[in-house]
């Protein structure tokens, strides 16, 4: 079955009518974030068929700037492996990720050294986006650092970007009053 | 201890890492001892009285452009008044140090007119032209422009002077306007690539030693990792001691900086890692030697349990002024503090910091894929929300030893 998995993530060219149900799935955990006055990402880490992690962003509620969906998903993986008897570095490298805006700088360094083998995701990241946006972390030659993953973008695109925008409408709250005002480009600042 | 010229106690220096355009900045200041220069049309003003009605006319019709607007419009220069006209070639300017370029004029900018010539460099500070044109031929439409003497050229600052000192040197050119850079006090320093002085690098010292030890203790328990100290610089106090901590774990993202990360998280309430709470910071505290009175003991040593509390129950017992300063920076993530990490930043750990918005960053020794100057410099991109600094090189010797 793994073996299977693996051969499909390799020849995938484009977003098949399973990975969009999955997709859906994470769009219910960005509406999460929402509701908890967090940025509206979310992301679903599957593995043989089964969600394994699932995340949504955590930082206000942590005060760590690193807690991104992806970061919080790839902690529930962690332990679903050590539940299930499994190696995680083995089951990370079956694993896709799907979320909901492209992820950051510091979410694709992650990915890479888990050996993450292919991300599906909603909108582009203009602000902080490793998988083409401001940097390709995805691709790019990096020493010692893990396997370049393949991306397929764009599924409900729209969507993931109409949620970020709602809610930049409102002030984040934990952010320092001058940062958010004085900022020109906080409406887009993605912490995804 | 060897000492190098300038008989330092450190073996180590303190080197910025700066963006690709400083870099070559740099480079250009450095081979070409003095400013990039543009040739201007300059008039003296023969009556002036029509100082402020001249520069209002010129300013509106002639108005300099965008990137010219450190060059103050006119100068004093023995007793005479002189105005900026406008760039002798205006979309095709020449720079008279690469004079050989353009061996004619450079010619005639040499052949100085006694009077005007203020310094004894090659470049001269007015220069009779033979081509030079008349007012009426660079003003076309304007007749009101009585008190101007005859257009000569001259050799000005092209680029804003980053420092006093550049200032002051420049103006044998002509005066120009400073700006300093209130945000970020040691910019210039940073960009210049002055020297540190002894007192800051054994502050740096101090702290990264903390980090060397925490790398150590890392690499007992079976770990190749970096040692990583997060410091608030308003008052010295260690916020965090963290190794990496990826082996003991088998969670291969449990980068030292990420574990220092969580930890600051942590002194404020927050914090997500909770297998990995405090241990790092009770340890290297406790065993450490105490550090010259700027390492609050009380605070490092506290338990995971205690530092979980909210920090603004160990403020009260710092001066009304301290706390409030560390309040308005402790409040948001790791906005204002200094990161000391025995390797360079990998990616994510790079943008980590970012994300948490520090302020600096000192490492000991690169490494390849590194982020902070390697193989990426993310603390200096223009189209990321924020920047800061970096020097490597700190220690690079102990560092590269743990
Ligand atoms: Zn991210
Ligand atoms: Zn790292």
């Amino acid at each position: 079955m793994v073996m299977e998995n693996i051969e499909h993530v390799e020849n995938v060219t484009e977003i098949t009518e399973e990975m969009k149900g999955w997709i859906d799935k994470a769009f219910h955990k960005a509406q999460n974030a929402y509701d908890n006055g967090e940025v509206p990402v979310g992301c679903l880490m599957v593995y043989d068929k089964q969600i394994v992690g699932q995340g949504r962003n955590e930082v206000n509620e942590t005060k760590n700037a690193t807690r991104h969906a992806e970061m919080v998903a790839i902690d529930q993986v962690e332990e679903w492996c050590q539940k299930n008897g499994k190696e995680s570095s083995k089951v990370f490298e079956d694993t896709i990720l799907y979320v909901t805006v492209e992820p950051c700088i510091m979410c694709a360094g992650a990915l890479r050294l888990l050996n993450i083998p292919l991300v599906v995701y909603g909108c582009k990241n203009e602000r902080f986006g490793g998988c083409g946006s401001v940097l390709n972390i995805a691709g790019d030659d990096i020493p010692n650092y893990g396997s370049p993953f393949k991306c397929l973008a764009g599924y409900q695109a729209e969507n993931a970007v109409e949620m970020l925008k709602t809610f930049y409408k409102q002030e984040n709250p934990n952010a320092p009053r001058s940062k958010v005002r004085g900022h020109e480009s906080s409406p887009c600042e993605i912490n995804g | 201890m060897e000492s190098d010229a300038h008989n330092s106690s450190f073996t180590w220096n303190a080197i910025p890492v700066l963006s690709l355009e400083e870099e070559m900045e740099l480079l250009e200041d450095k081979l070409r001892d003095g400013p990039p220069l543009v040739v201007f049309f300059a008039a003296t003003i023969l009556d002036k009285r029509q100082t402020s009605h001249l520069s209002q006319i010129l300013s509106a019709t002639k108005p300099l452009p965008e990137s010219l607007r450190h060059l103050k419009r006119v100068r004093s220069c023995f007793n005479r008044l002189d105005i900026l006209l406008c760039p002798a070639k205006d979309h095709d300017r020449v720079d008279v140090v690469k004079g050989d370029e353009n061996p004619e004029l450079s010619k005639q900018m040499c052949r100085s007119n006694g009077e005007a010539v203020i310094d004894s460099e090659n470049v001269a500070q007015r220069a009779d032209l033979v081509q030079a044109p008349s007012l009426a031929e660079i003003f076309k439409d304007l007749a009101d422009l009585n008190g101007l003497g005859d257009p000569f050229l001259v050799s000005v600052p092209s680029k804003a002077p980053k420092s006093q000192k550049d200032q002051q040197s420049w103006a044998r050119y002509w005066p120009c306007i400073y700006h300093s850079k209130q945000k970020n006090v040691d910019t210039e320093e940073h960009i210049t690539g002055g020297i540190m002085s002894e007192t800051e690098k054994a502050r740096i010292g101090t702290y990264m030693l903390k980090a060397v030890k925490a790398a150590q203790r890392s690499q007992v328990k079976g770990c190749c990792g970096a040692g990583t100290v997060i410091v608030d610089p308003g008052n010295g106090q260690v916020l965090a001691v963290a190794s990496e901590r990826t082996n003991e774990t088998g969670n291969p993202l449990l980068h030292a900086c990420m574990v220092a990360i969580d930890l600051v998280a942590k002194r404020q309430g927050g914090g997500a890692y909770l297998g990995v709470t405090g241990e790092d910071i009770d340890e290297s505290d406790v065993g450490g030697e105490p550090l010259i009175g700027m390492v609050d003991q009380t605070l490092s040593c506290q338990t995971s349990a205690e530092s979980v509390k909210p920090h603004l129950t160990s403020k009260k017992r710092k001066s009304a002024e301290e706390s409030k300063k560390t309040e308005e920076k402790a409040s948001y993530l790791c906005t204002g503090y200094d990161v000391f990490v025995t390797q360079e930043p990998c990616v994510m750990c790079s943008m980590a910091l970012l994300h948490s918005r520090v302020s600096r960053v000192y490492y000991g020794c690169s490494r390849p894929g590194g982020a902070l100057g390697t193989s990426y410099r993310l603390h200096c991109k223009n189209d990321l929300n924020h920047r800061f600094v970096v020097y490597r090189g700190v220690m690079e010797e102990e560092c590269q030893n743990c």
